[in-house]
Parts: C-alpha cells; structure tokens; sequence
C-alpha cells in the first residue's frame, strides 16, 4: 500500500526533484501524513521498553578536529530529504502500533546526558533517533523501533560524507552510491523479515535456559559503559594463529570468560544455575539476502557451550563457535529462524489481539524466548571503511549496543576502524569482573588495552 | 577559531552563541550538580508551601488531616466516655475518622498505583458500611445493598482512571467516557435497588438517563474524534 502511494505521488524527473517533491507531498499539511506499520523485528520493542530497557544503540564517531557546528546544520535538512522515513514518530494502535510521520524536524544534542537513554514522548522527543554532538564526538542515537545496526551505520556514512564534503572534501563519487532510483525508494522502507518469509519452512526450535551472570544490579540509572581501544593488528595477529577472525575470536573469549565465572561461583549457586553459556551475535541479513531495507533486517546466530559436558579450553571454544557461526549462518537456517518470527506474527489469533494484551504478552515471550535464551551479546559492526580523506580525520568508532536486561546484565559492542579495534562493554551491575577478567586475557596475550570511559 | 566551553565544538569566529547549547562560549554552563545543589540550597533557605514538590504537599497533607482525624477520635471518644459513661455515639465518628485516615494514607502513598488504592479505598469504605449496618441492629442491607452500589462505583471509577491515564488526547473524549461510565452506574444503582427490594433484577427509569447519557456521550466522541482530531481508522486498526 505505501509502496503504491510512493509510486503514485513521485515524479520521475530526476532524482533530486523526485525526492524534495517526496519531501514537500510528506510535509504538507493538508495531505495525510504516511505511516508505515513496524517492522517484524521492532514489534516486541514498544512493549517491553522501558527507561532502563531503552533498545536504544549508538554509534558514535571520534574526530581528530573539534566538530565545525555550521557543517552540521548545513546537512540536516539532506538528511532530513535522503530519509524522510525516519522522520516518524510511535503511535499506538488498537492491534499494533505503527509509525507515523511527524513534523518534528532532525535536531542536533548535546551530548551531556545518559547514554541510550529512551525516547521520552512525553518531553516531546517524538522522533526514534537522535544526533549527539560533544567537542570532536558525533554520536548517533536509534532507537530499535526504527533500524538496526546496519541501517543506523549506513544513515551515519551518509551523515558523515555530507558532514565533510561541507569542509570541501570531494566524495561525491561516494555520494552517488547513496542516489536511489524512486521507483526502487519504497524498498529502502519495506519490512524484509516479510519479503523472505517462506511459509513452506518450518519453525525454529525453542533453547533450553541458559546461565547469567549472578552480579547485584546498580542502581538507576544503571547503564554503564566501559570502553576499551586495542590495536587492530595485534588482534588480528592472534586471532589468525586460531585460524579465526576476531569476531569468533572474541566470542569464544566470552564464553570462556562466562564459563570462568560460573566455576567461581560458590558449589551451591553453581548448581542451581543453568548450564548452558550462550551468546547472541546480531547477524546482519543484508549480507545474505539482497535487500536494500534501511530498516531492521537481522537476526542472531547463537554459539554455545554446555557446561555440564566438562570444562572447554579456549581452544576448544574457538572451535565450537566456529564451526556453529558457519553453520547457523546458513540461508536454510535463516530461513528457518524467520519463519519462527514472522510466522508468529501472522497468525490470525495474535493479530486479532487488542494491544494492551499483547503487550503483556510479548513482554512475556520476550523474557521465556529470549532474554532467558541467552548469556551474553557481542554485536560487531565489522571493520568501517571510510574514503581515504575522510578517513584521515576520523580517530575511531564506537559502537555502543542497547543497554542489557535484567537478566543479560552486561554486553559488548565491537566497531573496527584502521588499526583501532574498539570494544564497548555496557554494564547494568555494580560489577566490573568480567570485563576485567575479559581485558585481562587479551593483555595475556600482549595485546595493548587502553581504557576509556565514556 | 574559537571554541565552546560548554559543549567543545569549534565556533566560526563571527559566531557569538553557540547554536548547540545557546550560550555563549566562552561560559561555561553549571554543572548538573551544582543545579541541583542550588536547588536543594534554596529549598532549604525557603521552606515555603509553594516552593515543596508535590510530594512533600501530600504528605504535608497527610500529617495535618491525621492530627485532625485522630484528634476528633479522641475529643469525640472522651466527651462520651465522660457523659455517657461508655462508647455510644462517638462510635461512628471513630468510625469515619479512621476510614478517612485510611483512605488520605492510601492517596498519599499509593496513588500512583491506582489499582491497590482503589481495591483498598473500597475494602475500607465497605468495612465501614458492614459496621454501621453492625451498630444499627445489622439488618443486612451492607451486604445486600451498600457494598454492591460501592464495588459498581468503584469498578466504574477505575475504569475512567485507567481510559484517562492511557488515553494521550484528553479533551471531550474524556467527558464523554465521564459521561458513560454515569450511565452505566445509574443501571447498576436502579438494578440493585429494585434487586434488594423486590427481588427481581429489573431497570427502570436508569434506562431513560442511560440513553440520554449515550446520546451525549456519541456527540461527544464525534466531536472529538472526528471534527478535531481526525483518527486514520485504517492505520489504527491495522492489523
């Protein structure tokens, strides 16, 4: 339906009058403000959301110059024109809620609060992201509602590319790979866990509990982050005498560091806990799925280890999340974990569930099927590249995942840029030993660890 | 060029506010603390009843209409203790007295939580009706009668406090479920009367103020929802 009001109302000049046309069709008053309904991923966020639970990630840019201000306002009504789809705001609904467009136009943050901190309607905060400015820090704030990580980034090169061509250097080369043809536009905004759900593939299987970190929680607000910089190079260097790449590398380290943990744990408590350590990595489906979806698109693989087989030696971890990343990221697999997500979604009982009731009941799922399903997340955003001039003036990322639950109680995000491999730990406990113990092995291993707070 | 002391970012040299944060660059703005200081410094200097939070007013409330309650408990209790020689009268005062009590603690703490408040106001209020059925030769009509009209006026009161808090656009809408919720309590009333008197559960004149009470409430609504504020039916029911 939205596809077909695109269609309808978008000339098909050129791309730079199609797209202020769009803007201005979006913008005016009189006509009705489009909307789109979430996307499969983003409709368990609204019902278990809080202001501790924000789903809210950043990813933040460090500049080697103090951030030009002028630069930044100049580019927010581009953006404002290249993504008119996050200029919406959460509406409830009487079976789901939805996203409508706003008239609240993109703004710029200081960046002197909370981090991740939750959208608050109520101060008038209307849109699902925002733009967080501090000396030579851009940082970019999203809620999951909107997109995941790969859209987030994607909206963050365009942002940075307009961001320096104002300074006068030449991207416009890179510039152009962000020109879409409008009749293509709507695929930027449709939902793709529908578009590659086969009804044919039977559902995925539920896990067994897993184990969690027994640590006391700190008081609110909880979240904390704790960033950690290493050399690229060096990681690298270790991982490869695994015959491993540093993601499976340092997931394996967080098993093995969980699984550190639980043996520490006191024989009583040790027994009562499930024992289970598994970890959930985002999976990005846009590298398996042609989809050119700017909002979420990705899934988890899940690598685990059963403690009640024995103790596992790093190495043998290694192996294990190895071998299951490659197999779990397998098409079929995937298929098999969407037709678990969506399926759900399209059954006719649960559409036809008033709001408030599934709510709860999503609330209920999201712990039993989720958050109980796992031990810890490592999101990696992979290696950023970035023109040569633009990367001469950018120190690092960092990317920061949405503040853990309850029951997760610490995670890590990964962001690698030239020889600075970035490790965010955000944390919910009064408790710093496992990023400790996690910091200390990579230190064993002669890695330089430099630690920054943020 | 230069730079904001506040929020770091470098200034064109013609620039004299930061367009980030407002201020000018060179000040730099005070710390999160040190406003809460301030504030915490000036609530103390001035301990004036319109400068407490809303708080501190309950529960400033709360310890004024306490002295007051237990003070008529204790006159009232004495002065018929004195002439009466026993506990007669001043039972129901004692009574209503700690039934308000209950009911201010209850707003002052749990008025957040409107579901315990509302259960509790109602347990209160209907111990108090069992009890003057007690002192007044405990013919039944608490049980049979009071705390039946009570729980249906609590049931609906609740239901406008939960439509009123989840409901984003208070405007008519809200006085037409105002409005409703009287209808359906004006059914409730006739219905248990007509139930305790003659046995027979059957409405009569409520149901003339019900669809008065409807008719006004549709207005109402319309008015609300689709001359004011137009609701895209297809988006809000998507399913």
């Amino acid at each position: 339906m939205i596809s077909h009001f695109f269609l309808i109302t978008l000339p098909f000049k050129s791309f730079c009058s199609s797209f202020k046309n769009f803007v201005v069709v979006l913008n005016n008053n009189n006509t009705k403000s489009f909307w789109y309904p979430l996307d499969n991923a983003a409709k368990i966020y609204p019902a278990i959301q809080n202001d501790e639970l924000t789903n809210v990630y950043r990813i933040a840019v460090v500049l080697k110059e103090r951030i030009k201000i002028a630069h930044l306002i100049n580019i927010l009504p581009k953006l404002e024109e290249r993504f008119p789809y996050y200029k919406v705001t959460l509406k409830k609904g009487f079976f789901w809620y939805y996203l409508e467009q706003t008239n609240t136009p993109f703004q710029l943050i200081v960046d002197k609060s909370i981090l991740c901190r939750a959208f608050d309607q109520k101060r008038n905060e209307r849109l699902l992201f925002r733009i967080l400015v501090i000396k030579n820090r851009i940082s970019i704030e999203f809620s999951h509602i909107l997109t995941d990580g790969g859209g987030a980034f994607r909206f963050l090169q365009y942002f940075l590319l307009l961001y320096f061509q104002q300074g006068g250097i030449d991207v416009r080369e890179q510039l152009n790979e962000f020109v879409v043809n409008p009749k293509d536009f709507h695929e930027e905004f449709v939902d793709s866990y529908k578009e590659y759900f086969k009804k044919e593939v039977p559902p995925n299987f539920k896990r067994p509990k897993s184990f969690h970190l027994p640590f006391p929680l700190n008081r609110k607000p909880r979240f904390d982050v704790l960033v950690a910089v290493m050399p690229l190079d060096e990681i690298k260097k270790v991982a490869q005498d695994k015959e491993v790449n540093i993601t499976v590398y340092l997931i394996a380290l967080y098993l093995y560091v969980l699984q550190d943990i639980h043996k520490t744990l006191p024989e009583y408590s040790r027994n009562k806990k499930n024992k289970i350590l598994r970890i959930q990595v985002p999976v990005n489906l846009r590298n398996i799925y042609p989809s050119k979806t700017m909002r979420n698109f990705s899934l988890f693989v899940m690598p685990e280890i059963d403690l009640r087989l024995g103790h596992y030696t790093f190495d043998e971890i290694i192996k294990i999340v190895y071998h299951k990343i490659q197999l779990e990221t397998d098409e079929k697999l995937i298929n098999k974990i969407i037709a678990r997500n969506v399926g759900g979604e399209r059954k006719i009982i649960v559409k036809g569930i008033p709001l408030f009731l599934k709510s709860l009941l999503l609330n209920y799922k999201y712990y039993s099927m989720g958050a109980n399903q796992y031990s810890g997340v490592v999101t990696n955003i992979g290696k950023i590249n970035l023109p040569e001039a633009v990367e001469k003036k950018i120190d690092h990322f960092i990317l920061t995942p949405p503040p853990p639950n309850k029951k997760l109680k610490i995670n890590c995000g990964i962001a690698g840029f030239k020889n600075n491999l970035v490790l965010s730990f955000g944390n919910i406990t009064i408790s710093k030993e496992f990023e400790k113990k996690f910091l200390n092995f990579l230190v064993q291993q002669r890695i330089n660890v430099k630690l920054s707070k943020y | 060029m230069g730079y904001c002391k506040n929020c770091g970012v470098a200034l064109d040299e013609n620039i004299d506010l930061c367009p980030l944060c407002g201020l000018n660059p060179d000040e730099e703005s005070p710390s999160f603390e040190k406003i809460m200081l301030k504030e915490t410094e000036n609530t103390k200097s001035y301990p004036r009843f319109d400068r407490l939070t809303k708080k501190q007013r309950l529960t400033f409330f709360w310890e004024l209409s306490g002295i007051i309650l237990l003070s008529t408990i204790i006159i009232t209790s004495l002065i018929d203790f004195i002439i009466n020689k026993s506990i007669t009268w001043s039972k129901y005062s004692i009574t209503v007295s700690l039934v308000l009590l209950v009911n201010t603690t209850l707003f002052t703490f749990l008025r957040k939580r409107q579901f315990i408040f509302l259960i509790f106001s109602f347990l209160s209020t209907a111990l108090l009706l069992m009890l003057f059925d007690w002192y007044s030769q405990n013919n039944g009509w608490a049980i049979q009668l009071g705390i039946p009209l009570l729980f249906s006026f609590y049931f609906w009161v609740f239901l406008i406090a939960i439509i009123t808090k989840y409901n984003k656009h208070h405007g008519l809408n809200i006085l037409a479920y105002y409005f409703l919720a009287t209808g359906f309590f004006t059914l409730c009333i006739d219905g248990i009367i007509a139930f305790y008197q003659t046995k027979v559960f059957q409405l009569q004149w409520s149901i003339i103020v019900f669809a008065c009470l409807i008719l006004i409430s549709g207005i109402l609504l319309y008015i609300h929802y689709r001359l004011k504020k137009e609701i895209f039916l297809k988006r809000f029911f998507h399913i």
